[in-house]
This record gives structure tokens, C-alpha cells and sequence, in this order.
């Protein structure tokens, strides 16, 4: 497989890219795989573990450029961002203007985008595994997953999700082996709100989003 | 103490403050409130940064650049065998009995027919390696936290995991080599490798908005997680989930969920 998208990539490289390319190929699968994928708690799970697997394998042929385009629309997908967003800022979402709401969303999942595209970008035996899931409230449902890596050694990646108002369930916080995700961006991007403000904040997101696509970052 | 044992010593905690650096936690954006002694970590956390993008990056470069990646998982399988008794001593002091036996068990088949560790042959028997440390077992005893430090060469830390230092080296196997040439070598082949594992976690704390703020909040949060036996509870998940309150303080107290 890996030999396969390596061939491939090298004749991308040549410009002989055509409908072959393991990157369309993955990208294709994952859109087709996530219409129906959103209708319950665990398919949307299952819909961002294969999209995160198919990242991995598509690898470093593919390219950092082809790795977002394959999880990208996944996570705008499955990952609520307005709601993210509001619950990272904390009380300083409320002190932006409409227009900086909107902003900092977009910016947050190409963040997310790029986070993930640059480091998912190789695969070496993992898997992800849906363990358990279980209603925390009414409309609120903990989906419970493993990551095995080959070397044996398994993290615990927990999910939240809030069901929407077109029934689709969507994530808004990611607990990896106890850290919350959402916790980590409260603290660090309410500090950074505080201290120099909402621009400094967005030229930060945007600094990593262009060191991961310059490659700078891995 | 003799310079072999200073050697294990200082290794062990430039393997550890690495590590430490690379699993950060505290939950719900912990604030301030539990780092009373910020004004001397902050430094301290940057002195170790420092040294990470100096020294051992580089260094980590020229051995990923030399080194076939059989070679690096096989050393990285051998320092991680060496640091099972200390997880499996410490599975046995929190009353955890099963994990502990096979901690022990992975331990065992891996010393013996994984020549020593090289091979993770356990990892095949349904035997994973588990983290614990001494701050967790006294932390399953209901020990507070105390204030969190970061140690120099060490990284992130506890008031709670200091006695932790000293169990950790005497629990590991180079401790009783009888020469210390050997301790020596060791010690210098654990700090590279501890730079080549740890380099990408390194790397996410490096890319955060606040370093040490996402160091500490996320070492916090990872040692609780170890407390409660590995698992996320419902309130847990939960916590992160509603707004905090409209009026916002003057410091990332008000990031706590």
C-alpha cells in the first residue's frame, strides 16, 4: 500500500497526476463514507477514526497539502467549531464583536485542520477501536475510544458530543489519555485574550497553520 | 554515592524532566491557585526548553540521521523494559494487584526472551506498557498534590512526586550494574533516547499559545487521569462543557471550566 502511494506520488511529481492519486482515492472514500456517518454518537467517531487512518496512510507521499485534504472536510464535518469556540474563549467570546466570532471559528478549524495534517502523517500499524458509549445527559453522549499503537502501548482518546438541530452529532472536547483538549485552550487562549488581545491570538493560529504548511512543523 | 550512581542519577532525572515536558495535564485549565511558585518554574521551564531545542534536538537529528529505525526501536524497547519494575512496584503499592502482576509478567518475558528488552515480545502475550510513577501512588492515598514545580533537567512536577526521584532510580536495573563504565554508557544512550521519544511532545508543547501554561495544565490533568486508574469519569467529560461565568478574573483561574 505504502509502496503503491509512494509510485503514485512520484508520478504527481512528474505531473502525470491524474484520478489515481491515493490522495483522491482517500478523499473520495471519506466523502462518500461521511453522509450517512453523523447519525449517531459512535458513526461519527468511526467516521473521524477512518478519516484519520486514511491521513496516516496517505502518509508522506501524499504530502501535508494532501493530508488536509483529506481530514479537513471530515473535522468540518464531525467537530462543532462554533461550539468549540465559544467554550475555549470563555466569558471572552462574549467580548467580541460578530465579525471576530465568525473570524476566530474559521481560523480555529484550519487550525485543527493543519494540527492534524501535520502530524498524522505516517502510518505504522495503529488502530482506533470505539470501546463504549453512554448518555451523559440529554443530548450529550461520551463515546470512549482506543488508539493501539503497533508497539502495543494504548492511549484513551474520549470523546464529547452535543446532537445538533439537524440530529447530527457532533464533537465539541477530545480527552486524550485525561487531557481535555477544551481545558487546555480555555487556559491558554482566555490568558492570551487577556494579556494582548484578540490579534495576537489569531496572528498566533495562524503562524502555526503557516509553519505546518511551509513544513517548518511536523 | 559514586560517580557511575551520580551518573544513573542525573540521567534518570534528564529522562524523566523530559518526559515530564512532554506529558503535561492539569483539569479544567488549572489555574495559578496550584503554582505558587510560578516566578521560579517559568524559568527554570524555559532553561529546559531551551536545552531540548539546543542540545538534545540536535542531537536527536544527527541520531535519527545515522541510526536505521530497527536500531531506535530497539533501544527505545530496552529503556522502556528498564523502567518496568518502577511501574509495576508502583501498580503494587496502589492496591492494583492485576496491573501490577502484569506489568511483572511484561517485564519477565521481555528480559527473557526479548534478549534484555530489545524485542517487545510481551506486547504480542496481550502485556501493554502501562505509565505510573510514586506522585500516583501517593496521590491513590489521598496525598494532595501540593505545589507543582518544574526541576531542573526534569520538567514538570510535584511537591507530591518528589520522593517518586529516588524510588525511580533505585527500582532501575543499571543502578546494580557493577561497573560504571556501564552506568556511564547508559545513562548517555538514555538521554538520547529520551530526546528521540520525546522530541514530537516536546514539539506540541512548543507550538502552544502559552508553553508553560499548557505544560502545566496538561501534567496536572495526565496525573489525575493516572490517579483514577486511567479512566475519564462522566463529570470529567462533562466539565469542559459549560460556559464559566460572565465576569472573567485577571488571571487563567478564569479558564477553569
Amino acid at each position: 500500500m505504502m509502496r503503491k502511494s509512494r509510485l503514485l506520488g512520484a508520478f504527481m511529481a512528474v505531473g502525470l497526476l491524474g484520478l489515481g492519486s491515493p490522495v483522491l482515492w482517500a478523499a473520495d472514500a471519506v466523502a462518500s463514507s461521511q453522509k450517512a456517518a453523523l447519525d449517531s454518537p459512535k458513526a461519527s467517531i468511526e467516521t473521524l477514526d477512518q478519516a484519520l487512518l486514511q491521513t496516516m496512510q496517505a502518509g508522506k507521499a501524499a504530502g501535508y497539502a494532501g493530508r488536509y485534504k483529506i481530514i479537513a472536510p471530515v473535522l468540518a464535518k464531525v467537530f462543532d467549531f462554533d461550539k468549540i469556540a465559544q467554550l475555549a474563549l470563555g466569558s471572552e467570546w462574549s467580548k467580541l464583536s460578530a465579525a471576530e466570532q465568525k473570524q476566530f471559528v474559521s481560523v480555529l478549524a484550519k487550525y485543527t485542520a493543519a494540527t492534524y495534517a501535520g502530524r498524522f502523517d505516517e502510518y505504522d500499524g495503529e488502530r482506533f477501536a470505539v470501546v463504549d458509549t453512554q448518555e451523559l445527559r440529554p443530548g450529550t453522549m461520551g463515546v470512549f475510544t482506543t488508539f493501539t499503537m503497533k508497539s502495543g502501548r494504548v492511549h484513551r482518546f474520549d470523546y464529547l458530543l452535543e446532537q445538533s438541530a439537524n440530529k447530527e452529532w457532533r464533537v465539541v472536547n477530545v480527552v486524550a489519555d485525561g487531557v481535555s483538549d477544551l481545558s487546555l485552550k480555555r487556559a491558554e487562549y482566555t490568558e492570551l485574550l487577556k494579556s494582548k488581545g484578540f490579534p495576537a491570538l489569531l496572528a498566533h493560529l495562524r503562524r502555526q497553520i503557516q509553519d505546518y504548511a511551509s513544513g517548518a512543523k511536523s | 554515592m559514586n560517580l557511575g550512581r551520580t551518573a544513573i542519577v542525573l540521567g534518570c532525572a534528564a529522562m524523566l524532566c523530559l518526559s515530564g515536558c512532554a506529558t503535561v495535564q492539569g483539569p479544567n485549565g488549572q489555574s495559578s491557585s496550584n503554582d505558587p511558585l510560578e516566578p521560579i518554574n517559568k524559568p527554570i521551564f524555559n532553561a529546559n526548553l531551551w536545552l531540548f531545542r539546543n542540545v538534545l534536538g540536535p542531537v536527536n537529528q544527527g541520531y535519527e540521521a545515522v541510526t536505521p529505525k530497527f536500531f531506535r526501536t530497539s533501544v527505545s524497547n530496552v529503556f522502556a523494559n528498564a523502567d518496568m519494575p518502577y511501574v509495576f512496584v508502583n501498580d503494587f503499592l496502589q492496591g492494583r494487584v492485576q496491573l501490577g502482576m502484569s506489568g511483572l509478567s511484561r517485564f519477565l518475558v521481555n528480559t527473557i526472551f526479548g534478549l534484555g528488552g530489545i524485542f517487545d515480545v510481551a506486547n504480542k502475550l496481550d502485556l501493554p506498557k502501562q505509565s505510573n510513577n510514586f506522585g500516583v501512588t501517593l496521590g491513590v492515598w489521598g496525598v494532595p498534590q501540593g505545589p507543582y514545580l518544574v526541576l531542573p533537567f526534569y520538567g514538570p512536577s510535584s511537591l507530591r512526586n518528589l520522593p517518586g526521584l529516588a524510588l525511580a532510580i533505585y527500582t532501575a536495573p543499571p543502578y546494580y550494574f557493577p561497573s560504571s563504565n556501564a552506568q556511564w554508557a547508559w545513562s548517555g544512550m538514555g538521554i538520547i533516547n529520551t530526546g528521540h521519544v520525546d522530541a514530537p511532545q516536546v514539539r506540541m508543547v512548543e507550538d502552544a499559545v502559552n508553553p508553560y501554561v499548557f505544560a502545566r495544565n496538561a501534567w496536572e490533568q495526565h496525573e489525575q487521569f493516572l490517579i483514577d486508574g486511567g479512566k475519564v469519569n462522566k463529570s470529567q467529560l462533562l466539565e469542559g462543557l459549560d460556559l464559566p461565568p460572565a465576569t472573567a478574573t485577571t488571571d487563567s483561574a478564569a479558564a477553569t471550566p
